[in-house]
C-alpha cells in the first residue's frame, strides 16, 4: 500500500503546500508520486520509514545533502539532471521527501534499451547523441566537484527518437570523497568494491564506461568466460570478478575471461561493428583504467569519440544496414565490408574539416565542435537538406549564424548566406569562417 | 527412504525409463515413455526424466530430445541435460541470497542458464570424443538438441528452470492448478528453444518460490502430453487433479496411459515427473 494518500497535503521546507495527485512508482529507497503545487506538476520522492539504525543514518545523510552547504542548495550543474528542488516535510517527522521536475513521458530508461524493449528502437545516430549527452551531463556535474555515486541503468532516461537525455535519481549526488559509498556491484569501480576509498568523479568514470559499454555492446564488460566456469554467481564471486580480479572480456592481452562463442555471441557481434578507435577507448577503460583511476577515460574523450562515431555512420547501399566506417582502414588502404550483407563499402560523399571526417548521410550535422569550438554541440553550423523541388538531391544547408564562402574546383568563389545550401559536389571547399571543409567523393 | 530406478521394456512393445523415491519430504516418480511414432520407426525414446531426493533436497526434471535427423543424438542430450542441471540447481539453491533488483535476478538467471549450457556443451563434446572439451559452442552440438525443465526444492524454497517448451505446474490444497511460467509468446508452432543453441538473453525462464508453498502436487511435463490435448493449457491442467486421485497407481499403469495418449495423439515420446510433498514439507 502506498505510504501517501491521494489528495494528502504536505508542506515543503519553505512552507509551500503540495498535494499528492497519484502514485507513480516504488524503488529501493522510497516511493515516487506526482504532486501539484501552485498549479504546477512535480514529482515527489518519499523515502521509506527507516527500520534499522543504518537506514536512519542514511536518511540523516540525505537530509544533510539538502542543507545550505549541501549539493542541492545550488542550481543543477546541467539541465539534464532532474535535480531536487526542495525538501518536503513529514508532519510526523518519521521521514521526508523532495520535489523534482516530472520526467517527460517520451523518455525511457536504459534498462529497456539493454533488454531490447525500448520502442521505438533508437538508431545508432540517436544512441551516439545519447552517449554524448550523458558524458556532457556528467562532465558538468564533475566540474562542480560532485559525483553521482551510483551511475547505473536505472538513472538515465533517453528520448528514443532524438537521443536527448534526462538523468533521474540525483539524490545520491555528493561532493567528491563524501563518506558513505553506494556499491551497485555491476557498475561500481573495483576499488570501491574492495573497500578502498570513497566515491569521486574517478569512480564515476568507471561506472560511466560500464554504462556506455552496456548501451553499445549490450553486455557487461567484465562478464566473460570465467563466469561460465563457476556454479554460483553469488556476492563472493561478484566481488572477485568486479572488484578483486576484474578482466575485460575483450582484453587484447589476457584471454582468461574472453568472450566465448555460443555464450557471448551478441556481444561479439556488436563489438565487431565499431571502429578501432572506440575499441581502444573501451580497452583502456577496462584495461589499465580498472587498476589506475587516473587512466580512466574522461567524459571529454567519450564526447569526442561518440561524435566521431556518429560522423562515421553510413548505410550500406545494398542492404541499407547501418555501418560505421573505420577511417583507419581507409588510410591503410584496407577495404571494409557491410557487417550484414558483406558488400564492399560504397561510401557517401564525405566532408573533411581539418582532421575530422563526416559522412554526408541524411542526418549528418556540423557543429561548432567540428569547426572552431571543441566539444560544443549546442551551436549547429550545418545540416543535410533536400532540394525543395527535387527531394532526391541533397545539399549541406547553412544553419549557423554567419555566411560561408564556397570555392569551386575552377577557383570561383560564391557566398552562401545563412539558410542556403551547398550542393554535394566533389572538390567543393566551404569556408566556415575560421576553418574550411572539403567535399570529397573518393 | 526407498529408491527405485528402472529402464526396462515393461511392456513388450515400447520402452520406458523411470525413477521413483520416497522419503520424509515426500514421494513421487519420473517417467519417460517411447512414443508410438518412434516405436514404429525404430527410434529410441528421445526423452529423459529424473526424480531424486538427497537429504532434504528434491530434484525433479524432464528433458525432451528433439528427435529428428538433425538431432540424431538428442536421446543422449536429454539425459545429459538432467545430469548436468541437478548439481548446478542444487548449489544455486543452497547458496542463493534473494536478488534485490530485477537486473540482479536476470543476472542470476542468466548465470544458471550459462552454467548449464557450458557443462552440457562439455559433456556432449566428451560424448563426441573431441579433443576440445571446453564449453565453447560448436555446430556439432545441434545433434544433441533437447529442452530442459527442472525444479530443485529444499527448505530454502523451490527453484524452477525451463528452457524450451513443456509445463511446470503445481496444485494447491484447494485443488487449483497453477503454472509456474506464463506461456511463451516467442515460440511458435513446433519451434522450441533448445540447449543446443547458442546462449541468448531472455530465452530461459526461472523463478524462486519462497516457502511455505501451499503445494500438494508438483508436475513437470514435456510438451508431448499437452500436444495430444490440442495444446490447450486449460485442458492440460485437468490432468493434475486426475493424476492426484490415482496416486496409488503403479508406474507401469501410468506408462500405459502415456503410451495410449501418444498413440491417439501425435505419437511423440511422453515424459512427466510428479512430486507429492509430505504434509509437513509443503
Amino acid at each position: 500500500m502506498p505510504m501517501l494518500k491521494i489528495g494528502q497535503r504536505l508542506n515543503t521546507r519553505e512552507g509551500t503546500v503540495v498535494q499528492v495527485e497519484r502514485f507513480l512508482a516504488s524503488g529501493g529507497q522510497g516511493e515516487v508520486y506526482e504532486v501539484t503545487s501552485a498549479r504546477q506538476h512535480y514529482a515527489l520522492k518519499w523515502y521509506f520509514y527507516p527500520t534499522t539504525s543504518e537506514q536512519t543514518t542514511q536518511l540523516e545523510e540525505m537530509k544533510k545533502a539538502f542543507a545550505i552547504d549541501g549539493p542541492f542548495s545550488q542550481a543543477p550543474p546541467d539541465s539534464r539532471f532532474l535535480w531536487p528542488i526542495t525538501m518536503v516535510n513529514d508532519p510526523r517527522n518519521r521521514t521526508f521527501g523532495y520535489l523534482m521536475p516530472l520526467l517527460p513521458r517520451e523518455y525511457q530508461g536504459l534498462e529497456r534499451l539493454v533488454l531490447g524493449k525500448m520502442r521505438p528502437v533508437p538508431n545508432f545516430h540517436t544512441l551516439c547523441t545519447a552517449a554524448i549527452q550523458l558524458a556532457q551531463s556528467f562532465k558538468n556535474l564533475h566540474a562542480r566537484g560532485l559525483c553521482y555515486k551510483d551511475i547505473n541503468l536505472g538513472g538515465p532516461f533517453i528520448n528514443p527518437k532524438t537521443g536527448e537525455v534526462i538523468i533521474c535519481d540525483c539524490d545520491n549526488v555528493r561532493y567528491n570523497k563524501t563518506p558513505g559509498n553506494i556499491i551497485f556491484i555491476f557498475f561500481a569501480a573495483p576499488e570501491l568494491i574492495r573497500g578502498e576509498g570513497n566515491c569521486t568523479s574517478k569512480t564515476d568514470w568507471h561506472s560511466l564506461a560500464v554504462l556506455l559499454f552496456y548501451m553499445f555492446i549490450r553486455h557487461h564488460p567484465l562478464e566473460g568466460k570465467r563466469q561460465l566456469q563457476i556454479n554460483v554467481f553469488n556476492e563472493v564471486a561478484q566481488r572477485e570478478f568486479y572488484g578483486n580480479k576484474p578482466i575485460f572480456l575483450f582484453d587484447a592481452n589476457n584471454q582468461s575471461n574472453a568472450a566465448t562463442k555460443g555464450f557471448h555471441d551478441s556481444a561479439i557481434r556488436n563489438w565487431n561493428l565499431y571502429p578501432k578507435f572506440l575499441k581502444r577507448l573501451f580497452r583502456r577503460a577496462f584495461g589499465v583504467g580498472l587498476h589506475n583511476p587516473d587512466e580512466r577515460v574522461k567524459e571529454s574523450e567519450w564526447i569526442g569519440a561518440f561524435s566521431t562515431l556518429r560522423d562515421s555512420l553510413y548505410y550500406c547501399k545494398k542492404c541499407n544496414s547501418p555501418n560505421f566506417y573505420d577511417f583507419e582502414d581507409h588510410s591503410n588502404g584496407n577495404h571494409q565490408y557491410c557487417w550484414r550483407c558483406q558488400s564492399l563499402a560504397d561510401l557517401p560523399m564525405r566532408l573533411e574539416i581539418g582532421d575530422r571526417t563526416l559522412l554526408c548521410t541524411h542526418h549528418m550535422k556540423v557543429y561548432a565542435h567540428h569547426t572552431h569550438s571543441r566539444l560544443n554541440f549546442d551551436d549547429e553550423i550545418a545540416r543535410m537538406s533536400q532540394h525543395p523541388h527535387d527531394p532526391s538531391r541533397w545539399g549541406i544547408k547553412n544553419t549557423g549564424s554567419s555566411d560561408w564562402t564556397l570555392r569551386t574546383l575552377d577557383g570561383k568563389s560564391v557566398q552562401v548566406p545563412v539558410g542556403r545550401s551547398v550542393p554535394l559536389k566533389h572538390g567543393l571547399t566551404i569556408h566556415f569562417g575560421s576553418t574550411e571543409g572539403r567535399l570529397l567523393s573518393k | 527412504m526407498n529408491v527405485s530406478d528402472t529402464e526396462t521394456p515393461s511392456n513388450p512393445e515400447y520402452s520406458q525409463q523411470s525413477h521413483s523415491q520416497q522419503s520424509t519430504i515426500g514421494n513421487g516418480f519420473s517417467l519417460s515413455v517411447q512414443g508410438a511414432r518412434h516405436l514404429h520407426d525404430g527410434i529410441p525414446c528421445q526423452d529423459h526424466s529424473l526424480y531424486t531426493i538427497d537429504g532434504d533436497t528434491l530434484f525433479i526434471g524432464v528433458a525432451d530430445g528433439h528427435g529428428d535427423a538433425k538431432h540424431a543424438r538428442s536421446h543422449i542430450g536429454s539425459r545429459l541435460a538432467l545430469e548436468i542441471a541437478q548439481p548446478i540447481l542444487r548449489e544455486a539453491l543452497d547458496t542463493l541470497t534473494i536478488p534485490q533488483t530485477k537486473r540482479e535476478w536476470l543476472s542470476f538467471q542468466n548465470n544458471i542458464e550459462r552454467r548449464i549450457r557450458w557443462e552440457w556443451n562439455c559433456a556432449c563434446k566428451r560424448e563426441l570424443e573431441l579433443s576440445d572439451t571446453d564449453g565453447t559452442w560448436i555446430p556439432e552440438l545441434i545433434q544433441f538438441g533437447t529442452t530442459l525443465l527442472a525444479c530443485c526444492q529444499s527448505s530454502k524454497g523451490l527453484l524452477c528452470f525451463q528452457i524450451g517448451d513443456g509445463d511446470i505446474a503445481w496444485m494447491s490444497k484447494d485443488n487449483q492448478v497453477h503454472f509456474i511460467f506464463p506461456e511463451s509468446e516467442d515460440v511458435i508452432g513446433t519451434v522450441t528453444h533448445s540447449l543446443c543453441q547458442p546462449f541468448e538473453e531472455g530465452v530461459c525462464q526461472s523463478c524462486l518460490l519462497s516457502p511455505p508453498i501451499d503445494c500438494t502436487m508438483l508436475l513437470l511435463s514435456t510438451d508431448g502430453i499437452r500436444d495430444c490435448l490440442q495444446g490447450e493449457r486449460d485442458r492440460f491442467a485437468t490432468i493434475l487433479p486426475w493424476l492426484s486421485k490415482r496416486k496409488e497407481d503403479s508406474i507401469a499403469t501410468v506408462a500405459q496411459w502415456l503410451y495410449q495418449i501418444s498413440t491417439h495423439g501425435n505419437g511423440d515420446d511422453m515424459s512427466l515427473a510428479i512430486h507429492y510433498p509430505s504434509d509437513n514439507h509443503q
